[in-house]
């Protein structure tokens, strides 16, 4: 298959239109299914394509906010959006995500920010991931929710709920009647962990909707993509306003997006509550697995890093780790003469923190096509019943 | 191409909030272009199928 490789002018990276077009194809289906920008794997595969970290994630905010125009289009039209809970989570989100990319500025300053937020992304995948699966499994059957449905909210939910500092807000798509401090709170949290792991902040916000608020899941979905609209926007200025968009990418990642968005969301018309809900656990568990791939690789280049720095600074002219890191990306080359001269630990470090890397990148990969390929499956084995249905009627 | 390239270059170096403006126009107009597109071909498609159906 013929490829095109795609020079990126502000990362100064270059990529595979092709894999930016899968990646985007992929998560655009994983997006419109569960609710989420899919940020949780486009920023580690774009940082493994060869994008500095504050560059996947701003790129992604950009890709993110087009996306979700689609889907919850898609979402509104199957009556999943709830636009009055959406609006006021708005501007708690707002703030939250400015907070967050504040601090990844500081950190991207003193040179912590992949450890950082890597640490962070794996305690909350692996957090939120177990906790689902116990809640559609044990969780769910001690509690004697009936066939897996979303009738009866989680009983944080039922908490939050009767908490009733007012303002009281009526929710009528979702059904139910909630403080507005308590979704004000939920919307902060979920803005601050968006711009701080450039995520949409859907895949806590998701969750947290369902959990804390106590909107079934479907609305959840709808209504978060909605938000993830504003939020990717917002998100995209902020980002793009400190140089850090590669806004080619964002389009080329759109254009695979715009035919995966609407397949996820009509998926979500032929499958229950608990199952979106535990296929998005099982998604974030292997999206910690990828992330702690990516830190092993950085312990190995820990091992290099300071040789690599004294050598590769004078030569490539840049200042920031970050960008050292793109410059030996893009100038192999030269590395590799570096390379040849350095002892035989050195040589091992570099090559084992390529291979780590590679490994997080195509695990995030293969499970987001695996995963939107189940998806497509639930769609089309929803469309035969259904067809079959109808013929039978 | 390699004008655009320049240009975004420029942009993203020198004025950073016209390059935040383009930044958000850019992707909203691509996103609702895309779902328009999409909403308009589900429709011919849904009428094509009535009128099989029919």
């Amino acid at each position: 298959m013929p490829d095109v490789t795609l020079y990126m002018p502000i990362a100064g990276a270059e990529i595979s239109a092709f894999l930016l077009v899968l990646l985007g194809f992929t998560v655009g289906v994983i997006g419109g299914f569960f609710g989420v920008g899919g940020a949780f794997i486009v920023t580690p595969a774009l940082n493994v394509f060869g994008f500095p970290m504050a560059y996947a994630i701003g790129t992604d905010m950009a890709h993110i906010a087009g996306k979700s125009i689609i889907s919850t289009v898609r979402h509104r039209r199957l009556g999943n959006v709830d636009i009055r809970l959406g609006l006021l989570m708005i501007t708690g989100t707002a703030v939250g995500i400015e907070l967050g990319s504040l601090a990844v500025m500081w950190l991207e300053k003193i040179g912590r920010i992949d450890a950082v937020v890597r640490t962070i992304y794996v305690a909350l995948l692996f957090g939120i991931g177990s906790y689902m699966i116990y809640e559609c499994t044990g969780g769910a059957s001690r509690r004697g929710s009936s066939e897996g449905t979303d009738r009866r909210p989680p009983a944080l939910a039922q908490k939050a709920q009767r908490i009733k500092i007012p303002p009281i807000i009526t929710l009528r798509v979702s059904g139910l009647s909630i403080s507005v401090w308590i979704i004000f709170g939920v919307a902060a949290i979920t803005g601050f962990a968006a711009g701080f792991l450039g995520v949409g902040g859907g895949f806590i916000r998701m969750p947290a909707l369902v959990y804390i608020i106590g909107t079934t899941t479907k609305v959840a979905v709808g209504t978060d993509l909605f938000e993830v609209m504003f939020s990717g926007m917002y998100g995209a200025f902020t980002y793009a306003l400190k140089g850090r968009v590669e806004i080619v990418a964002a389009m080329v990642m759109l254009a695979g997006a715009a035919a995966g968005a609407p397949l996820g969301a009509f998926a979500t018309r032929h499958v229950k509550g608990p199952v979106i809900r535990l296929c998005f656990a099982l998604t974030m568990l292997i999206a910690g697995i990828s992330v702690i791939f990516k830190q092993i690789a950085e312990r190995y280049r820990d091992a290099y890093w300071e040789r690599l720095n004294a050598w590769g600074r004078p030569e490539s002219g840049v200042i920031g780790r970050d960008d050292l890191i793109q410059w030996t990306h893009i100038n192999r080359d030269a590395v590799n003469k570096w390379l040849a001269t350095q002892p035989d630990f050195i040589q091992g470090a570099f090559v084992m923190e390529r291979a780590w890397s590679s490994y997080s990148g195509y695990l995030m990969l293969g499970a987001s096509c695996a995963l939107s390929a189940a998806i497509i499956f639930f769609l089309a084995r929803g469309m035969l019943r259904e067809s079959a249905g109808s013929t039978r009627g | 191409m390699e004008t655009i390239y320049h240009w975004l270059t420029e942009l993203s170096l020198g004025n950073r909030f016209a390059f935040a403006v383009v930044t958000v126009l850019t992707t909203a107009a691509a996103g609702a272009f895309m779902a328009l597109v999409i909403e308009i071909l589900l429709r011919l498609f849904s009428a094509a199928a009535a009128k099989t159906e029919a």
